[in-house]
């Protein structure tokens, strides 16, 4: 089954998950195992904010990134406990340090890459089986794909030399996968936890190379720092028809959201 | 826009395999009244005629005594025997012979055409569309009659509507579990509230039943309905029309059944256009309208 | 000595079960009624269409028992029902039937499933009172109101008003306005041809 080499650098990952902080470009929450659509089949909506903390790693450096994101859900349940769903939303990101300069010769006007209001669609699949009649277990897999690029410029100084840079994150994407742990408890909520795998990458791209500042050395891309987190979560009813979710992830910064979602 | 009456057509039992939104009217008719007076004065031999044959020759059990202007349960509220102003009738009559012909020449085979290529639950959902985008005329409507309660429903519907209704094409709030419940109003009806009277009866070509009152209203809500700030007038118009095949494509066969319902389907449509404008104004609130024929006065 | 008194309790409990708290004999009576037609249009023995005219003769027998067509009559032809004589008045309640008929059998029959639900019912007076309905189709709801008045002991409909639009008022302009032109005769004239199809 699994050969020594893979079981090691799971758990590397897990050593490495728990000492160093790292991030991943994982986009909004999973979801509880069990699909939110009705089990005969149909049609659920919703609505949702994600707070996603990652550390973005390229072969020199690591980068602290925090996007911010607004969403709209669909997904369609096509037999009982499977899911696919579709994703739109708004994402901003912010990169720290993106431009603190590593050198006293050169001075930036300011240190973090920030821009606001990018699309995103995220597609996930997700399928549910039921062990007990309070417990269950779920598989998922998610990609998210940016359409279009964040950049941001900075004006500084390099010897004196006044100069503006720009810096183009491009090309963002990433999947996951996971399993999910689902237990009901009463009044009709859902707690549910599980790890998943994930891989996230960016090109990151300058407008010029200013010596000192490292991200404008090259193109480079700069990807999720580990490749394993734990999620968790509620799923509990609200009146009406709707349901409230709230999780959170963990691999190297914590993230979190919360979603309503109606389902027909 | 206006929602009518061609539910008169709905049966008397049941609504039975039928309608949709209450018609917007591009109602026509012939005038069907005057022209067989002379020909039944020519035909006629008896005055007091026994059963014609083709009647059934069951008797009529009940009491056929004389009408008296009875205890009518509606007696003390509004609008028993009333009637709108038609003074101009020749020209109403027009218009809808107009419409009439507008309808089963062209809006009734387009929208035929258009419903055998898009099936009916796309065209529920572009009808739902369109009525979420009408929210602003309902909401700011609802508030100009201080109708508060209305206008939260208003608002919940359209969040709940394009935020979980996949902007608007999906009506969740009408679910019985959420329940918010649309409002019938439009300007013509506020100022109808505020105590503006009906005025006359005007029949638009392609607008349908009107007075000065109402066509007002049109106006006013033309500018609470969000294309027209879309472009140019065409792309609002284009779209409008569209709104309209899609509604007749869910109520074909209403206003046929009205008209072979009806003895004279020109005033038919007048009187229920009445009606219903009469009592959307008196659910919410407010005097009743000047200028109405016989108000209060019972039959 | 146990025997009477069981009886008796047992006629109380039925009698206080078997009211319902909220609906009349009015609201009974219409849905009632209503179940009845709804039986015939469902009935899978009459499906197709030889068995039309056996529905048809069915519903107008439950039409008969639902609706007072002279209350009708009469309330759609108001003050201008007194320059009718009494044969008249009779011919035009039978003509008035046949054209409702017409109109809306079609409709009726088409009747497809959809649910209807009572919502409320309000006396108006002691003989009087008003059923508030609700037909849920597809993609509509459609509220219909039957007025209904108590006459030999039984709820008969006088009017129905659907979305907002009363049937007898509807039709008592139209009858206004025609015989403001014609005299009654005429007017029977008119609904003669309209029954035949003309």
């Amino acid at each position: 089954m699994y050969n020594t080499k893979t079981l090691k650098v799971m758990v590397i990952s897990i050593l490495i998950m728990l000492t160093i902080q790292g991030t991943a470009v994982a986009s909004g929450p999973f979801g509880p195992p069990q699909p939110v659509s009705r089990p005969a089949g149909g049609l659920h909506t919703g609505f949702g904010y994600w707070l996603q903390e990652d550390k973005l790693k390229n072969s020199n450096e690591e980068y602290i990134s925090r996007q911010q994101q607004i969403y709209s859900e669909m997904g369609y349940g096509f037999k009982k406990n499977w899911d696919l769903y579709a994703r739109v939303g708004l994402s901003g990101l912010k990169l720290f340090d993106a431009f603190s300069p590593t050198t006293t010769a050169t001075t930036t006007s300011k240190n973090d890459f920030s821009e606001n209001w990018k699309f995103f669609t995220t597609l996930g699949a997700k399928g549910f089986y039921p062990v007990r009649p309070a417990f269950g277990i779920g598989a998922f897999v998610q990609g998210t794909y940016y359409f279009s690029d964040f950049t941001d410029n900075t004006t500084g100084t390099r010897n004196g030399a006044p100069f503006t840079i720009e810096l183009g994150m491009k090309n963002l994407w990433d999947v996951s996968a996971g399993i999910g742990f689902q237990a009901t408890i009463p009044w009709g909520i859902n707690l549910y936890i599980g790890p998943y795998l994930y891989y996230g990458e960016a090109k990151v791209s300058p407008s010029a190379n200013i010596s000192g500042l490292a991200l404008t050395t090259g193109e480079t891309t700069l990807k999720n720092n580990t490749v394993f987190g734990g999620f968790a979560g509620i799923d509990a009813p609200l009146s009406r028809g709707f349901r409230l979710q709230i999780e959170g992830k963990y691999a190297d910064r914590l993230s979190g959201g919360a979603a309503i979602t109606y389902a027909y | 826009m206006k929602s009518y009456l061609v539910a008169v057509a709905l049966c008397i039992v049941l609504a039975a395999g039928c309608a949709h939104k209450p018609a917007v009217v591009s109602d026509p008719a012939p005038s069907a009244a005057t022209p067989p007076a002379q020909q039944v004065m020519a035909a006629k031999a008896e005055q007091t005629p026994a059963l014609s044959p083709d009647v059934s020759a069951k008797a009529v059990s009940g009491n056929l005594d004389d009408y008296q202007d009875v205890e009518d349960s509606d007696k003390g509220r509004e609008a028993e025997k009333v009637a709108i102003a038609d003074p101009l009738e020749p020209f109403n009559r027009a218009m809808y012979h107009f419409n009439d012909k507008l309808y089963f020449w062209v809006l009734k085979p387009v929208a035929q055409g258009y419903s055998k290529v898009v099936p009916e639950s796309a065209r529920v959902g572009v009808s739902n569309f369109y009525t979420n985008l009408s929210f602003p005329i309902r909401f700011v409507n609802s508030l100009l009659q201080a109708n508060f309660a209305g206008a939260a429903s208003e608002l919940g519907r359209f969040i709940i509507n394009t935020v979980w209704g996949i902007g608007g094409i999906m009506d969740p709030a009408s679910s019985n579990e959420i329940n918010l419940s649309k409002q019938t109003v439009d300007f013509g009806q506020t100022l109808g509230v505020y105590g503006v009277g009906q005025g006359f009866y005007i029949h638009w070509p392609l607008l349908g039943p009107s007075s000065p009152r109402d066509t007002l209203g049109t106006v006013g809500d033309i500018f609470l309905y969000p294309s027209i700030y879309f472009g140019p007038w065409y792309v609002w118009a284009g779209s409008r029309v569209y709104e309209r095949v899609n509604d007749t494509s869910l109520q074909t066969g209403d206003y046929e059944t009205m008209k072979e319902a009806a003895i004279d389907p020109y005033v038919a449509v007048r009187d229920a256009y009445f009606q219903y404008r009469l009592k959307i104004i008196k659910h919410k609130g407010g005097p009743p309208p000047p200028g109405v024929k016989g108000l209060l006065e019972n039959d | 000595m146990r025997r009477p008194f069981n009886a008796l309790l047992t006629i109380l409990i039925i009698l206080l079960f078997s009211l319902p708290a909220h609906a009349g004999v009015p609201m009974d009576t219409v849905q009632a009624n209503v179940n009845k037609v709804l039986d015939v249009l469902r009935d899978p023995k009459l499906k197709g269409e030889s068995a039309k005219e056996i529905k048809k003769k069915k519903l107008r027998v439950i039409y008969e028992q639902m609706f007072d067509d002279v209350e009708l009559g009469k309330r759609t032809l108001a003050r201008n029902w007194n320059s009718l004589t009494v044969p008249q008045r009779q011919e035009f309640v039978i003509l008035f039937r046949q054209v409702l008929e017409k109109a809306y059998i079609d409709r009726i029959l088409a009747y497809t499933n959809e649910k209807i639900v009572y919502e409320r019912e309000t006396m108006i007076s002691g003989t009087q009172a008003e059923i508030q309905t609700k037909v849920v189709t597809s993609s509509k709801e459609i509220p219909i109101t039957y007025k209904v008045i108590l006459k030999n002991g039984s709820w008969k409909v006088y009017d129905v008003v659907v979305e907002n639009v009363s049937l007898v008022l509807n039709y008592r302009t139209q009858f206004n306005d025609i015989l403001a032109k014609n005299n009654p005769e005429q007017l029977l004239e008119i609904l003669r041809k309209k029954v035949k199809g003309q």
